[in-house]
């Protein structure tokens, strides 16, 4: 909702200045072009297309700038792989590359890290921290290793939500 | 990523799909570019009969057989008749018979003698004189030079348009006649004798084109170099194969009651046989035609449903698109380009097969199409199919680009 993948049938759904809710969907899709990146939990990639066919799928990125990201995700010398041939977690990898090559104002990640082992979760995390230094970085995990990474957590229990917020890491 | 580079990485990175839409398009394109050509040459197959005489006088055979032997060339080489028969309409003498009756023939307009003496080549030489260069409504018109018929120069023929072309012949030229009677499929070339050409006439688009004329004392002399003639003729070379004669309002009736009932000839009118051929080739016509509407439609729909259910597979595709940003209309684009794209790729292919098969086919179906040399048939008559085609494929990706304006982002990518 908060990307403006869909709208609530009530209320309104502000992102910065925007309200989503008032924008044409042309609109909207410009906005989540230019400002916002996404890391879909079933990780979205397109098979038939390469490593970084499917970042410079995210709006202005270079061919050269999706090199750099994959580098940062340590994905290098599989940019001419198809996402189709690589393992899912080489395929996580990928869609958090995605991101930092967009760099958004604004990232949504869900589950970023389900398919990887410890050392790779971190990695990835560290990333995203990275690249969202100075902006604004969601992410739902049911991995408490995740959320003890962020500022500001929100859990959800059943139909209770609590808020707490810690220090930066 | 641009809405083309999008379509064409779809196209080309999945192989198997993209072959089999391809084949099943190029083959669709190709058989419905033969089946359209194969058509339009059909509603043809009697537009080569010459043009010029009102009836025509032959030996006793099927009407049809008269019609197509002696104004579109085709057919078995027919029977003969005296040429004595052609000197009396000619001199329009009084004609008194067995029985007493007696028949004035003043009632013709013009008799041309026709007598099919040789071959050049795998076109038929006839044996005529001048009157068939000029009918009272209908002239055959000289490109250069002229018909030669004077005793003292023999051996002159003058040539059809298509026969000048494909023989690469022109005046004064020689070419090679064989004679010809029909008793044999391939005319013995060491009974031939060389002609000069004398004249060139101007493209008539019938099977006038097709034919070289020489004279009539020519022609038989030909004939009589025939071994087999005797086997074929009681009268020797003196024959004809035909009479084409032109006929005021109410001269139908007395030729016809003096022809078919007194000699050993028959007489067709030219209409009316026309008429005949139309009516019985209408029928199959007909069927052709809806069994080729048939055969389109249905290519159609099997290529149509193959590529909306390819398009249609694609909606998490599209909706990861649309989740990245990209504007419906550029999705739209995408999948248009990706239609398009495959529809001229399709096409391109198809009209490759077009134009292999073709000839083929018009191998095949022979003598049921009009001839190459008179009625041509390029691949560009196959454009409209190839027009449908593309309008096809592009219009196959509309029901997706329906769904994609509906589509809820959110629930694709969930699911």
């Amino acid at each position: 909702m908060l990307a403006g993948l869909f709208l609530p049938t009530t209320g309104r759904v502000t992102v910065g200045d925007h309200d989503l809710t008032a924008m044409a969907d042309a609109h909207r899709c410009q906005l989540r072009r230019r400002h916002v990146g996404l890391v879909f939990q079933k990780l979205n990639l397109l098979d038939h297309l390469t490593a970084t066919e499917n970042i410079i799928l995210a709006g202005g990125v270079t061919r050269e700038r999706a090199t750099e990201a994959l580098k940062a995700v340590q994905l290098s010398g599989r940019e001419n792989d198809r996402a189709a041939w690589l393992s899912v977690g080489e395929q996580q990898r990928i869609a958090v590359a995605r991101v930092l090559a967009g760099e958004p104002d604004l990232l949504f990640a869900d589950e970023p890290t389900s398919s990887l082992d410890n050392r790779n979760a971190q990695f990835v995390i560290d990333a995203l921290l990275k690249a969202a230094k100075g902006k604004t970085l969601i992410v739902v995990s049911h991995d408490q290793r995740v959320a003890s990474s962020f500022e500001h957590v929100i859990e959800f229990d059943r139909w209770a939500v609590h808020s707490k917020a810690k220090g930066p890491t | 990523m641009s809405s083309i580079r999008l379509a064409w990485l779809s196209l080309i990175r999945r192989p198997l799909s993209t072959t089999l839409a391809l084949a099943a398009i190029a083959l669709a394109v190709g058989g419905c570019g033969v089946l359209l050509r194969l058509y339009q040459l059909e509603q043809n197959r009697f537009s080569t009969i010459a043009r010029g005489s009102d009836a025509i006088i032959g030996a006793k055979a099927d009407g049809l057989d008269i019609l197509l032997g002696a104004l579109d060339a085709e057919g078995k080489y027919p029977g003969f008749l005296p040429y004595k028969l052609f000197e009396t309409m000619q001199a329009r003498a009084s004609v008194r018979f067995e029985d007493g009756a007696d028949v004035n023939q003043n009632y013709l307009k013009q008799v041309t003698p026709f007598l099919y003496c040789a071959k050049a080549g795998r076109f038929r030489v006839v044996a005529t004189d001048s009157t068939i260069f000029s009918w009272p409504n209908y002239s055959l018109t000289f490109a250069s030079g002229r018909f030669i018929d004077e005793p003292d120069q023999p051996g002159h023929v003058v040539l059809g348009a298509v026969v000048a072309r494909r023989m690469n012949l022109k005046i004064g030229d020689t070419v090679d006649l064989t004679p010809w009677v029909g008793n044999t499929k391939t005319p013995v070339p060491q009974m031939g004798q060389s002609f000069t050409v004398s004249g060139v006439l101007n493209s008539t688009h019938s099977s006038w084109d097709r034919l070289l004329f020489t004279t009539i004392a020519d022609g038989q002399k030909l004939i009589a170099n025939e071994p087999s003639l005797s086997q074929h003729s009681i009268w020797g070379n003196n024959v004809l194969n035909y009479m084409l004669v032109d006929l005021p309002a109410d001269g139908y009736g007395p030729i016809q009651n003096l022809i078919n009932k007194r000699t050993v000839g028959q007489v067709v009118f030219t209409r009316a046989e026309k008429k005949h051929l139309r009516e019985l080739t209408g029928t199959g016509q007909s069927i052709g035609t809806m069994i080729s509407i048939l055969v389109i439609l249905l290519g159609g729909l099997a290529v149509a449903s193959m590529l909306v259910a390819r398009f249609d597979a694609m909606g998490v595709q599209l909706a990861v698109l649309r989740a990245l940003g990209y504007s419906r209309f550029q999705v739209a684009l995408a999948l248009l380009s990706e239609g398009f794209l495959l529809g001229v790729a399709a096409c391109a292919i198809g009209s490759m097969i077009d134009m292999a098969t073709f000839p083929m086919m018009r191998w095949v179906l022979g003598s049921a199409l009009p001839s190459p040399d008179i009625v041509s048939s390029t691949i560009w008559q196959s454009a409209p199919v190839w027009l449908a085609a593309v309008l096809a494929t592009t219009a196959s990706v509309f029901l997706p680009v329906i769904k994609l304006y509906n589509q809820d982002i959110h629930t694709s990518l969930r699911n």
